[in-house]
């Protein structure tokens, strides 16, 4: 296309050159020249209005599953709660182990035995209990929309670490119990050694949260 | 005597005329032999690789990929017209709790796929194995909104059948209404980067 454009632009610019000779009273009419350029044909658009795999609108409509939106909806709701909740916990685990490092130095720490971070301990342990109960409530409860693929990841880590620290809060439960049949029966010397077996699960149950929480991170 | 001038100028530029209509005769002849190779045969390309998306947060980088993309490509006279798709289950970043939530936040219930497309006008395959970069007008479809993106191509011809194309380049999660999803209470970063590269076959 171009060379012929070309060329016969070149004739017909020639011509009357090559006519040089011819009187004024003989003027040639005067030439227009179009060039075309042929990289981008007329009529080209750029409409992406096309579909090279020949899906019809009933095929698109069938892939999706309303269903399964809601149960994604809920679980989303119910996971970004539980991740505030868990966040929640882990600040009030920590608080309570500083009210009970402060509580057994009091005690038994030569402190004075003042009692002064007795209730304080154990209201933070209540709500820490607590919030740990709701977080795993979410958890435990929330539809699962897709199957996951099998194998270690984040999630398997955070689930081991997390039943390490509910493991930790049952035996500060069951270690309550102890120690307050040691207290009533006046025994100081397992009263001493179940507070340090207490403050070692609690420093632990912490760690496991403070893992579960942390696992996220990798 | 007057007369006579005249009439050779005439004849001289007759001449002329000839001598350039027989020239422009025989390049019409060498243009349309020409045109007719240099005319682009409609052809259809399918394409399969790996295709991945790089998510940032500020304590992660994430890289989850797909090997089962669908690519059909178009090239005919208009120029080259491109779609390629993937299951967005299909994308696996390594942690299987992660790319479940990835599915929660794209919506895959309703949208499983997402889809590109792409138009180069007036695009023709090299004559000859090469590297040819290739402007694509393009659209990417996730979770159901369509985004215009203009995505350079990089297409290497190893032969008139085969081709490598690559990729790379940003969208945005709230361009397509993506709740970005976060993590201790951080939110990833909204740019993510779409690479990959396709093997494209010329169908027969």
């Amino acid at each position: 296309m171009q060379p012929l454009a070309l060329r016969a632009a070149a004739c017909l610019a020639l011509a009357p050159a090559i006519a040089g000779a011819a009187p004024a009273e003989r003027d040639l009419a005067p030439l227009q020249l179009r060039l075309v350029w042929a990289g981008e044909p007329a009529g080209t658009g750029d409409s992406m209005d096309f579909d090279l795999f020949g899906d019809t609108a009933a095929q698109k409509e069938a892939a999706s599953d309303p269903a399964l939106a809601d149960r994604i909806e809920t679980r989303r709701t119910m996971l970004q709660s539980h991740q505030i909740l868990g966040l929640s916990t882990l600040a009030l685990m920590t608080t309570s182990a500083v009210l009970g490092q402060l509580n057994y130095d009091d005690v038994y720490g030569g402190g004075g035995g003042t009692g002064d971070y007795l209730m304080a301990h154990r209201v933070s342990t209540y709500a820490s209990a607590g919030a740990f109960i709701a977080t795993a409530t979410l958890s435990v409860f929330a539809p699962v929309p897709f199957e996951k693929d099998p194998g270690f990841d984040t999630a398997t880590a955070h689930k081991i670490a997390v039943i390490g620290a509910s493991a930790g809060m049952l035996a500060q439960v069951g270690l309550g119990f102890a120690t307050a049949r040691s207290a009533d029966a006046g025994n100081a010397r397992n009263l001493k050694r179940y507070a340090r077996i207490h403050q070692a699960v609690g420093y632990s149950t912490v760690g496991l949260m403070a893992i579960a929480t942390g696992v996220w991170i990798f | 005597m007057d007369g006579i001038p005249w009439r050779k100028s005439a004849l001289v530029a007759l001449v002329a005329l000839v001598a350039c209509s027989a020239f422009a005769s025989a390049g019409a002849e060498e243009a349309g032999q020409a045109q007719e190779a240099a005319k682009v045969q409609p052809a259809r390309w399918a394409g399969k690789g790996r295709i991945e998306y790089v998510l940032v947060h500020k304590l992660h980088r994430v890289v989850g990929a797909t090997e089962e993309p669908e690519v059909a490509l178009v090239i005919d006279e208009s120029g080259l017209k491109v779609m390629a798709r993937a299951k967005v289950a299909s994308f696996k970043s390594g942690n299987g709790n992660r790319d479940a939530h990835a599915l929660e936040a794209i919506d895959a219930a309703n949208h499983p796929l997402v889809v590109v497309k792409g138009v180069a006008p007036g695009f023709k395959p090299p004559a000859t194995p090469g590297v040819v970069k290739v402007p694509l007008k393009a659209q990417v479809e996730l979770k159901g909104v369509t985004v215009p993106r203009d995505i350079e191509v990089t297409l290497d011809y190893r032969s008139p059948d085969r081709a490598e194309a690559t990729f790379s380049f940003p969208e945005s999660l709230e361009a397509h209404q993506v709740e970005r999803p976060s993590l201790m209470m951080i939110k990833v970063e909204d740019a993510l980067e779409i690479r990959g590269k396709l093997a494209l076959e010329r169908e027969p």
